[in-house]
């Protein structure tokens, strides 16, 4: 549990907030919100992490363990080095946040303070029961469900060859594993990076991997809280159990998927699509892209509907001509870069699923 | 319309899966358009994305609910804020009844689908019953008497096996075993499996229906090592078959078509397996045998011509039945294991097989293929020491709707541990020398 929680700060707090820092560097205009920009950001150190082991086990596969996990951390303290000085921005927002709702608390009255203290233990005392609930029974279940399994038998074989060739050289003969996976490997990577985290502790378990589709459904009901209480708190509560009232919903944050995971990029993708139409500056468009290539990156289903983002900003976007398919461009570039790039690989030299849909059901 | 409304529609009217205020984007998806002239880009763009989203997860995806779900975050999240925008203009009473109405119709959801929720609850948040198979995966990991090629022929959860176990598998669908598939006896397709492929274990769920030659091996040449209480088994590939003498035998003497029941009768746990006593009456229930509730008198009769053993058989008709006998002195087989053989005949496939329920839990045979000729079934099982009954349930129907589906039993034994047809002959011939 320890090894898992070292796991989950530094992938998911520490990773996050490094690049969160490296983007707000690009808010000069501060069109954006820190806190706001955190928040989506919160989601980006997995998926990042993961794209990063995706092109390093592509083009510099069979090292060790160290040399993967020496090279991520390098990028990672290159980014953090190009956002030190905007940490300090984050400390000086969360306080400033606390301050003004400590003020706007006193300047309540008694029976809206009291309804404010009831509304924010009834919120706290949910989550707080919920998580302990799920970290000392549910993340202790086995995993099961057949294509949380199948993704982590994909991501042991990576973690074993240190190479993506078993993608698409089918069946693995080490032990005969027989299965095409049409998606973007990202969440079979996230497995791979447990394990190479764990082999240095000599552990083996797989409790991160199990974590996430509750941390991504956990996020996105976040991010549904927080636009609707912008508008209203009973509203943003009311929102909450209508989400879980739906048990599709409901099984992504107690099974093990990468539902949330997908979602969650599609989600953030399209609000920097409203961004970047109506801001019409590049963090808006950077943001977009990169969401939206996480968004491909993370299953078929992204990449099938981020070209419909990609029309729908050059549809929608105000400018000539030449401009809409410059900044069009810049975000198709970006998409691929960010995750579309597997799809075009795998239509080259695999089963071009996304295109041609060729069910080859034995290679190698 | 349940096609419409569950798969082409599922995002709007899927309750189960979507709760039930998601239908609320239409009309404020035309509200939406109605005012496009005072929308902004952005509003329009975001519209844009999400119904050609719509189209394609519907139209490709709908089948699947998972595909769905994609959407319904981001849409209800819609519905609140364009639905805010439209009320908020309304009045303060009107706001709170619309709020209200909206939180009565998202608790009478989950009190609606509350078994769901019961469900996931027990085996997920407070892990009551652990439903993993932990013990027979952890027996696969102990086998030892394995070469470097020898694999396992998975026919049953496949990921389990592959994500849990270290050793080699390969699956029933994978093409390398189109050789097998292909062979013109059952000797020749034993022969691919254990020299060719190197199989020599077989793992497969009580629901796992197989066909062809790959039942008749599991049936015939291979012994039961492992059964697991969720309904895993693990078989072994037997090393020797009949030989070829015993085989001779075996033909001379028509064992296939030979009276199991009168050569165990002494052995059979079960009373009138043969059904031959009807001494209630031809429209009655067989003695010692009894049909649950939803054989109505008249449908379990004595038959006469298609008969397999002696000179009456038992035809029942109907849907989602159960034919059973209780094990008198269940108390002394706590613990031990047994095996129930029936011959069943229809032209019904995947509907009708045996099953044994001790109260906790069930075992059940392959499934008749429905070929309209007469099968040997068997189901093993090893009684819970907790159990309070065994009722041995020579035919359980599946639940189809269709109510005039016929099949026959006849000739059906129980033996004390766990058999195969491989066994009775060689238990049989054994006896004769």
């Amino acid at each position: 549990m320890i090894l898992f929680t070292l796991q989950f700060i530094l992938t998911n707090i520490i990773f996050s907030v490094i690049i969160w820092a490296t983007l707000i560097r690009l808010n000069k205009r501060k069109m954006h919100s820190s806190l706001e920009l955190l928040l989506y950001s919160l989601g980006l150190g997995p998926v990042f992490t993961s794209l990063l082991l995706y092109y390093l086990l592509l083009f510099s596969p069979h090292h060790s363990n160290l040399f993967y996990l020496l090279f991520i951390f390098s990028v990672y303290l290159f980014l953090s080095f190009l956002g030190r000085k905007y940490f300090s921005v984050l400390l000086t927002d969360i306080t400033e946040k606390i301050k003004n709702t400590k003020k706007i608390f006193k300047n309540l009255n008694a029976y809206h303070q009291r309804e404010f203290i009831i509304f924010t233990s009834i919120l706290l005392l949910f989550l707080a029961s919920f998580l302990f609930l799920y970290l000392t029974n549910t993340l202790e279940t086995p995993l099961d469900g057949t294509d949380a399994l199948r993704y982590g038998t994909l991501g042991k074989i990576f973690f074993k060859e240190k190479s993506l060739e078993y993608k698409w050289i089918i069946p693995y003969p080490k032990t005969g594993f027989y299965y095409v996976t049409h998606s973007a490997p990202s969440f079979s990577l996230l497995l791979t990076w447990e394990k190479i985290m764990d082999s240095f502790f000599k552990a083996d378990k797989d409790l991160y991997y199990k974590s996430l589709s509750t941390y991504y459904g956990l996020l996105i009901l976040s991010i549904m809280i927080f636009w609707l209480s912008k508008k209203s708190k009973y509203l943003a509560l009311l929102g909450t159990f209508a989400l879980l009232s739906g048990s599709s919903f409901f099984q992504t944050l107690i099974t093990q998927h990468l539902d949330s995971y997908r979602i969650f990029f599609l989600i953030v993708s399209w609000i920097y699509l409203a961004y970047a139409i109506e801001k019409n500056d590049f963090l808006s468009f950077l943001l977009f892209g990169t969401f939206s290539g996480f968004a491909a990156f993370a299953h078929t289903i992204g990449a099938v509907i981020v070209i419909f983002n990609c029309l729908a900003l050059f549809i929608f976007l105000k400018g000539d001509l030449k401009s809409k398919l410059t900044k069009t461009f810049f975000i198709i570039i970006l998409i691929i870069a960010c995750g579309w790039l597997h799809y075009i690989l795998d239509t080259i030299w695999g089963y071009g699923w996304i295109i041609f849909q060729r069910r080859i059901t034995y290679w190698g | 319309m349940e096609l419409w409304l569950k798969r082409y529609l599922g995002i709007f009217f899927d309750f189960k899966y979507f709760g039930n205020l998601n239908w609320l984007v239409i009309p404020l998806l035309i509200y939406f358009l109605v005012t496009i002239k005072k929308r902004k880009r952005w509003e329009m763009a975001i519209a844009f994305v999400f119904i050609l989203s719509c189209l394609s997860l519907e139209i490709k995806g709908g089948y699947w609910d998972r595909y769905i779900l994609t959407l319904y975050p981001f849409t209800l999240t819609v519905i609140f804020l364009l639905g805010w925008e439209f009320i908020k203009k309304k009045s303060h009473r009107l706001q709170i009844g619309i709020l209200v109405l909206c939180g009565i119709a998202v608790f009478f959801n989950y009190y609606k689908f509350r078994d769901t929720y019961k469900f996931y609850w027990k085996y997920k948040v407070i892990v009551k019953d652990d439903y993993f198979p932990h013990e027979i995966l952890k027996f696969i990991n102990n086998i030892e008497d394995l070469r470097f090629d020898s694999r396992f022929l998975v026919c049953s959860h496949r990921h389990l096996f592959y994500y849990y176990s270290n050793k080699k598998g390969i699956h029933y669908r994978d093409p390398k075993l189109g050789i097998f598939y292909n062979q013109r006896n059952k000797e020749a397709a034993v022969d691919v499996l254990k020299n060719q492929l190197k199989v020599k274990y077989i793992l497969l769920h009580n629901d796992f229906n197989p066909s062809g030659f790959l039942r008749n091996i599991i049936t015939s040449n291979c012994s039961l090592i492992y059964q697991d209480k969720y309904e895993l088994s693990l078989y072994k590939l037997r090393e020797k078959d009949l030989d070829k003498g015993e085989k001779e035998l075996v033909i001379e003497k028509n064992l296939d078509k030979e009276e199991l029941e009168k050569i165990f009768v002494n052995d059979s746990l079960l009373r009138n397996g043969s059904f031959e006593n009807w001494t209630n009456g031809p429209f009655k229930n067989p003695v010692f045998f009894e049909g649950a509730g939803n054989i109505p008198e008249g449908n379990a009769i004595r038959e006469e011509k298609e008969v397999k053993v002696g000179k009456y058989s038992a035809k029942i008709t109907g849907d989602n039945f159960n034919f059973y006998q209780n094990l008198p002195n269940f108390e002394d087989y706590r613990g031990k294991k047994i095996t129930c053989f029936a011959w069943i005949k229809t032209n019904i496939p995947d509907k009708f097989r045996i099953q044994i329920y001790d109260g906790i839990k069930a075992r059940f045979s392959f499934k008749h293929s429905g070929n309209g000729s007469w099968e040997l079934l068997q189901a093993n099982h090893t009684i819970d020491p907790s159990a309070k009954f065994v009722l041995i349930r020579v035919i359980q129907a599946a639940k189809t709707g269709k109510t005039d589906d016929i099949v026959y039993v006849d000739g059906a034994i129980l033996l004390k541990d766990y058999w195969n047809t491989y066994d009775l002959y060689s238990r049989h011939l054994k006896k004769e020398e």
